[in-house]
């Protein structure tokens, strides 16, 4: 019998044989950092912009964010380690979302509590990436808004600003003064992201490009974003014809505030959102109408965090819907 | 040219690496020492062995044969003397009972006349068919003449030659398309008349333009024999050379969950299958050699070689140049769907079409984490099953519930984990779960 060995091959060193493993045995892409990466370069115009408009206030977020985040995750790796370390690109992604949505004047005792329940509570708590219930940073933001309501305000995180438009949050005064609040603000400064909201939520323009960026890579199906749409333009004229004096436009609606980051960023989350495709379209038709109704009818401002958490909660039930096998129909 | 032809659901599009060997004749390769002829290389029962240790054997003699069930006899690869009747190593069974033949060098080649069958009944010829020993050999391994008598509540209308090749790196059935298309086209009509039916239909995936011009060539040759064969090119994508996905593909029809494409009037055969056929009815010759795809950047000279059935690959990476050091699997089969071999001295079966010589670029080795409900394995799945539910429930060790994602509809095409970015073994899950489900 020939010796395998004169072909210098690699055999295992205790058994003398060669590698096996199951098919298939090409596969695409280099694991879970890269799809963690792709959502950091989407991220990435909205971060900038926000550094160029908000300078060192903003770097300060981000960089506590990060600092925090990462720290609560290698903690809780110390206690239940997971199994690879693909969860800690999660952990950047999720603390830029989540630091999206701060005020720039965010305390840092105010964001380490935040990354706390975020990376602790939301993410590590539930089994890590892939299992967790909530998006974590809609989870942890909410927790704050409830907590501290006048350390999560915009308007006066940027009080301060020498802008030429009016510096209160459009959804805060379309609340406190009704529809008529929509006069004091040009769609298009919304649009180039010139409103008072989170650190950078509200830059529509650049959120637009990155939430472009991840559909046209196939990253997030376009079931979720559309569904949204369709869901928030489709109530919002309804309600507004129902109730001019509450409700404002639909595009008023949808350049306002994080709904363009709601949208792209939090509801198209992989963990969270349905898996199947009509599932998705529903879920994000279903996430659209409750952020019109929280926007009309409760005390929030913004309310993203609220409608996303409620459609959360609605992803596995919507699931249950399933594609149809090849060939069974014919039965 | 026809337009191009594809399945509807899923499908991925892995790099074809074909280039190393697609250009390359398929060489003889010569007999080595010793030839492992594993006794069930079908669907079916095994064969027994019909020769006793030392007995003196000629190429195309009986050494096997099923007594009972499913199943077609096994004949010598070459002239020689039987070594033992014992065990050798399989890729999946890791060892099975086989015959070994000391192979006689000095023994003439045995020659072939070919023989008009034109006057043959169907029944004559389906008779040859079992007793060349024919099978699938496009991978399936299911005896060729069961397919050929199809259940008469299910009238058969179109036969379709299965020569899309989908797999990346093999070229085995290019090959075979380019250089002996007439003997395909004249295998084709054999499985017509034997049918009894006139439709045929060659699907080859359209990276093959050369094949499809020469089998359109020889398929043209043929009009005025009262047949109709045409060549219909395909998409290129993975699993185009599935059997139910090229069925919908060329005639848009669905074979039902659980059924056989015969529901639906189509019977499937790959055109290597094909050729062997031709070789069993013309030149009486049995299924004793097949060309496999020798291919991979981890062997020095890829190579498109027709080698006897129970050749073992240790020869066949001699007879290639060797291997490279950074070789890290060797792959029995396509790189999606073959079996990875822990060690050298397995035989060549009649279902081989390739052994691939992968090194560490080529394949993907990188360990699994969570799923993190993406759903890309639902978007590639062909057959529209849900592959992440059936990991996540065999890993929650409830592999027993997952019959209601359709587990048993699964062919293991590997689409679902060559697109998993959690690099999760969906293909091994579900073979696991098919263990414990139970079919209602």
């Amino acid at each position: 019998m020939k010796e395998l060995k004169m072909y210098q091959q690699p055999l295992h060193r205790d058994t003398g044989m060669l590698d096996v493993g199951s098919g298939p045995h090409l596969r695409i892409g280099d694991g879970l950092s890269t799809v963690h990466q792709r959502w950091l370069i989407a991220l990435l115009p909205a971060l900038l912009g926000s550094l160029y408009l908000f300078g060192f206030a903003s770097l300060r977020v981000f960089g506590l964010t990060l600092l925090f985040a990462l720290f609560f995750d290698l903690l809780a790796e110390k206690f239940a380690p997971s199994r690879d370390l693909s969860s800690n690109w999660s952990t950047v992604v999720l603390a830029i979302i989540f630091s999206f949505m701060l005020p720039v004047n965010a305390p840092w005792w105010l964001i380490g509590v935040g990354c706390f329940f975020m990376i602790i509570v939301g993410k590590k708590l539930f089994g890590g990436v892939g299992a967790y219930p909530a998006h974590p940073a809609a989870l942890s933001i909410a927790i704050l808004q409830l907590s501290w309501p006048a350390r999560m305000d915009h308007t006066d995180a940027l009080k301060g600003m020498d802008w030429q438009i009016t510096l209160i949050e459009p959804l805060r005064l379309l609340k406190s003064i009704g529809s008529s609040a929509q006069e004091q603000y040009q769609l298009l400064d919304l649009f180039l992201g010139r409103q008072a909201a989170g650190s950078a939520e509200g830059l529509v323009f650049l959120i637009l490009i990155g939430g472009l960026f991840l559909l046209f890579i196939r990253e997030i199906q376009w079931q979720l974003p559309i569904g949204f749409l369709v869901g928030l333009m489709g109530s919002s004229f309804l309600f507004n014809l129902y109730d001019p004096n509450t409700f404002g436009s639909p595009l008023f609606y949808l350049l306002s505030g994080g709904t363009l980051f709601m949208g792209l960023f939090l509801i198209t989350d992989h963990t969270t959102s349905p898996v199947n495709r009509t599932p998705m379209f529903i879920y994000g038709f279903i996430a659209g109408i409750l952020l019109i109704l929280i926007r009309g009818y409760s005390k929030h401002v913004d309310g993203i965090v609220f409608a996303v958490l409620l459609a959360n909660l609605c992803s596995p039930l919507l699931d249950m819907m399933k594609p149809k096998v090849e060939g069974v129909e014919n039965e | 040219m026809a337009p191009t032809l594809t399945f509807p659901k899923g499908g991925v599009h892995p790099p074809e690496s074909k280039k190393l060997t697609e250009n390359l004749a398929v060489e003889v390769m010569p007999l080595p020492a010793e030839l492992e002829i594993i006794l069930g290389q079908h669907i079916g029962a095994p064969c027994a062995a019909t020769v006793a240790k030392r007995a003196e054997v000629s190429e195309g003699d009986l050494i096997g044969e099923v007594s009972k069930g499913l199943g077609v006899p096994l004949h010598a690869p070459a002239s020689g003397k039987v070594k033992a009747v014992g065990n050798s190593g399989h890729p999946v069974r890791v060892s099975a009972p086989s015959v070994t033949i000391t192979v006689d060098q000095e023994a003439p080649d045995k020659q072939y006349q070919p023989r008009d069958w034109q006057n043959d009944t169907s029944q004559e010829l389906l008779k040859r068919v079992h007793d060349a020993g024919i099978i699938g050999i496009g991978g399936a391994g299911f005896p060729t003449h069961v397919k050929l008598k199809p259940p008469s509540d299910n009238p058969v209308d179109t036969l379709l030659l299965n020569g899309a090749e989908c797999e990346p790196y093999i070229t085995a059935d290019h090959r075979a398309m380019l250089e002996m298309a007439p003997e395909i086209v004249e295998g084709a009509k054999i499985l017509l008349k034997i049918l009894g039916i006139t439709n045929c239909v060659i699907g080859i995936e359209n990276n093959k333009p050369d094949a499809i011009k020469m089998m359109t060539d020889a398929a043209n040759g043929t009009a005025g024999d009262g047949f109709s064969i045409t060549v219909q090119p395909l998409e290129v994508k993975y699993p185009q050379g599935s059997e139910k996905q090229l069925i919908q593909a060329i005639t848009g029809r669905k074979v039902p969950a659980m059924a056989l494409p015969s529901a639906v009037g189509v019977v499937v055969h790959n055109v290597s299958t094909t050729k062997a056929v031709y070789d069993a009815v013309v030149l009486e010759k049995p299924l004793v050699e097949k060309v496999v795809t020798i291919s991979g950047k981890g062997i020095n000279r890829p190579a498109n070689l027709l080698v006897k059935v129970g050749t073992k690959l240790i020869d066949i990476v001699e007879f290639c140049g060797g291997v490279k050091p950074d070789l890290s699997r060797v792959v029995m089969g396509g790189p999606m769907m073959g079996f990875a071999v822990s060690d050298l001295n397995i035989p060549i079966s009649k279902t081989t079409s390739s052994v691939l010589f992968l090194t560490d670029e080529e394949i993907d080795a990188n360990p699994l984490s969570a799923c993190i409900r993406c759903g890309w394995c639902l978007d590639a799945c062909p057959m529209g099953l849900e592959p992440k539910e059936i990991g996540v429930f065999v890993e929650g060790n409830r592999a027993e519930d997952t019959e209601q994602f359709g587990v048993f509809e699964c062919f293991e095409c590997g689409s679902c984990a060559y697109v998993c970015p959690a690099k999760r073994p969906l293909v091994q899950f579900v073979r696991l779960a098919k263990m414990k489900a139970k079919r209602s």
